[in-house]
């Protein structure tokens, strides 16, 4: 009997008893679902930020600082700039305000930059100007904002000039920025930037707690994050708890990387343990089935019938159940993040070493839960399996 | 040559609670070829036990069997598989047909098992059935046939694979005596046509077919009779 035939007459098997061959399936089915989407959604999130982390700019640096003992002032922001490898630096307060124009409001983290932020972050206007060295050093109230906050607030892209208040104090528009698409921590549209001596007036602190800067060029990344480590590691006040962390494009894909394998591997495992559940359910319905078709199996050894013959029959119909429980998984989890895709704005694909993944598995698990009923199957005694009734 | 079935001191024991049961108590027999063989014998005479002996069903406490000259007695399941499916042809009371497959997927079963192409196995399949008269039936699964009908699927099943040795349990038992009649005929038709046939039945009118009765009682065999013009 051909590997062709045995599946034929596997089918032909599964087909006579549709209903609980399909419920036999659903456990598969939802255990391939799960993983299916969950890897999915994972993969494509993990795409889509190393995506945006890579059009920052690979020279690109961030510091840091969550031990309040160190204080960084401007003098420091001058002296980093000055530190071998280090290109344009600009400080970064944020702080979560609420903008008005009128009756239309909404609530931003507001970040308080100086004038070389757009260079580090490759920032362009497409209307009006940046945020000047001569707006920082006179604490002028102007604004630069994204499209979304122009959209919200004014309902048009033509807000250079514009009034608006920040946390009540008036505030002019002075430009407003190309549209940058989803970045990590959300639309990268909903900005607001004012110079950091105006920000630092409206927060009420000087205090600094990160600083963005570029290396000179991409060779020069690890040489600055040196300098930055020596330049830093002399103020830490801990000698345990640096108090500081210091990210360039790399390490933070690294840790991005990191996070979200960690991320992947627990969520397909609470995925996987549904496939287990699939899996039992395979070995009860098969044994159901051998005990069934006693008769059968008696019929087919005395007549010639291996035990090899048998549970050749009997594993191939686990795993074409298995695997057709796979594939119409998959089909939903098609379906599946096509809708989480809608809901987050982003395009899901079920790559396809999912696919081959899903597949893969879902016969394994044939193979392995259907491998005990196949066996005993097998073993049946031809005299006593043709007395069965 | 010798015997085409040779049993030797034959002993099948089995333990029941403290009990030993002898089921056969020292056979011995012989069968040639071309004989027409019944084994007679009523209910827990030990019959049963004879033809899963020479059905290569199980194996024997003790004693020897062979098989055209082979040893049997002692061989591996694997290997007793083996030999059922190319010596031996089985035809059973309940006639024992995989009721899901058609007439022809019923017969070419053996076939398959024989390691034969879908398109050979077919045409013995259909060489067998039209044999037994069955040759419009092949698409009918068994419930669409007739009792007699049924078991001449199973005769053909039994011939598909051309064994020497033909074993028929009881094989009108389920039958009505018109069709249980034109079953014996066409036994006594196979055996003419070169078959040894093994017919195990308590029924002394199903054995008086047979050109040999074999009579046994409590596992030993009491009688043994050829009858003139039977035999060959």
């Amino acid at each position: 009997m051909s590997l062709w035939e045995a599946t034929a007459s596997a089918l032909a098997a599964i087909w006579s008893n549709k209903m609980r061959s399909f419920l036999t399936m659903l456990g598969i089915i939802i255990g391939i679902f799960a993983v299916a989407v969950l890897i999915s959604v994972m993969q494509s999130t993990t795409n889509n930020v190393t995506g945006s982390i890579e059009d920052v700019g690979s020279n690109i640096i961030a510091v840091m600082i969550q031990d309040r003992r160190i204080e960084v002032d401007l003098k420091d922001i001058e002296e980093i700039a000055g530190l071998p490898g280090v290109g344009p630096v600009s400080p970064l307060s944020q702080s979560r305000m609420t903008l008005k124009n009128g009756t239309e409001s909404m609530q931003i983290s507001v970040s308080a930059i100086n004038s070389n932020y757009d260079d580090i972050l490759r920032y362009e206007v497409q209307s009006g100007r940046f945020i000047s060295e001569r707006d920082d050093s006179s604490r002028l109230r102007v604004a630069v904002v994204g499209i979304d906050v122009a959209e919200e607030l004014f309902g048009t892209l033509d807000v250079v000039g514009q009034k608006i208040t920040i946390d009540g104090s008036p505030f002019t528009i002075i430009g407003l920025l190309e549209e940058q698409g989803d970045a990590m921590t959300g639309s990268g549209d909903e900005v607001a930037l004012i110079p950091l001596s105006t920000g630092q007036r409206l927060m009420q602190s000087t205090r600094i707690s990160s600083i963005y800067l570029s290396a000179d060029d991409a060779q020069s990344v690890d040489l600055a994050m040196k300098s930055l480590n020596g330049y830093f590691s002399a103020m830490s006040a801990d000698d345990e708890n640096a108090g500081y962390s210091i990210f360039s494009q790399s390490s933070i894909l690294e840790l991005f990387n990191d996070l979200t394998s960690k991320l992947t591997a627990l969520l397909s495992g609470i995925a996987g343990i549904s496939l287990l559940v699939g899996g039992i359910g395979i070995m009860n319905i098969m044994l159901v089935s051998v005990t069934e078709r006693t008769r059968e199996i008696g019929i087919r050894k005395a007549i010639g019938a291996t035990r090899a013959n048998i549970l050749t029959q009997f594993l191939i119909e686990s795993v074409i159940v298995s695997a057709l429980g796979g594939i119409l998984g998959l089909f939903l989890a098609r379906f599946g993040v096509g809708v989480i895709g809608r809901f987050m704005d982003m395009t899901i694909t079920i790559s396809s070493s999912v696919i081959a993944l899903a597949i893969g598995f879902s016969m394994g698990v044939g193979v392995l839960f259907g491998m005990y009923p196949a066996v005993k199957a097998s073993k049946l005694n031809p005299i006593e399996a043709l007395r069965y009734e | 040559m010798g015997a085409l079935i040779e049993i030797k001191d034959m002993y099948k024991i089995y333990e029941m609670g403290s009990e030993r049961v002898h089921a056969l108590d020292g056979v011995s027999l012989d069968i040639d070829e071309h004989e027409f063989v019944a084994i007679v014998g009523p209910s827990g005479s030990g019959k049963s036990t004879l033809m899963n002996m020479i059905g290569c069903l199980d194996t024997p406490t003790s004693g020897k069997y062979l098989i055209e000259g082979d040893d049997v007695s002692e061989l591996t399941d694997k290997r007793l598989t083996v030999i059922r499916r190319e010596k031996i042809g089985f035809v059973f009371q309940q006639f024992n047909l995989l009721s899901k497959s058609s007439a022809l997927e019923n017969v070419a079963l053996p076939a398959m098992y024989m390691g034969l192409s879908r398109r050979e196995r077919l045409k013995l399949a259909r060489e067998a059935l039209t044999r037994v008269g069955l040759g419009d039936r092949l698409g009918h699964r068994p419930a669409e046939l007739s009792g007699g009908q049924q078991q001449r699927v199973a005769i053909a099943r039994a011939l598909v694979n051309k064994p020497p040795i033909l074993l028929a349990d009881e094989p009108t038992g389920n039958l009505d005596t018109k069709s249980g009649e034109d079953i014996m005929a066409m036994l006594k038709e196979l055996h003419a046509q070169g078959n040894t046939i093994i017919l195990i039945t308590h029924d002394p009118d199903v054995a008086a077919h047979a050109s040999r009765e074999i009579h046994i009682r409590d596992g030993r065999i009491v009688s043994d009779t050829r009858k003139g013009g039977g035999g060959q």
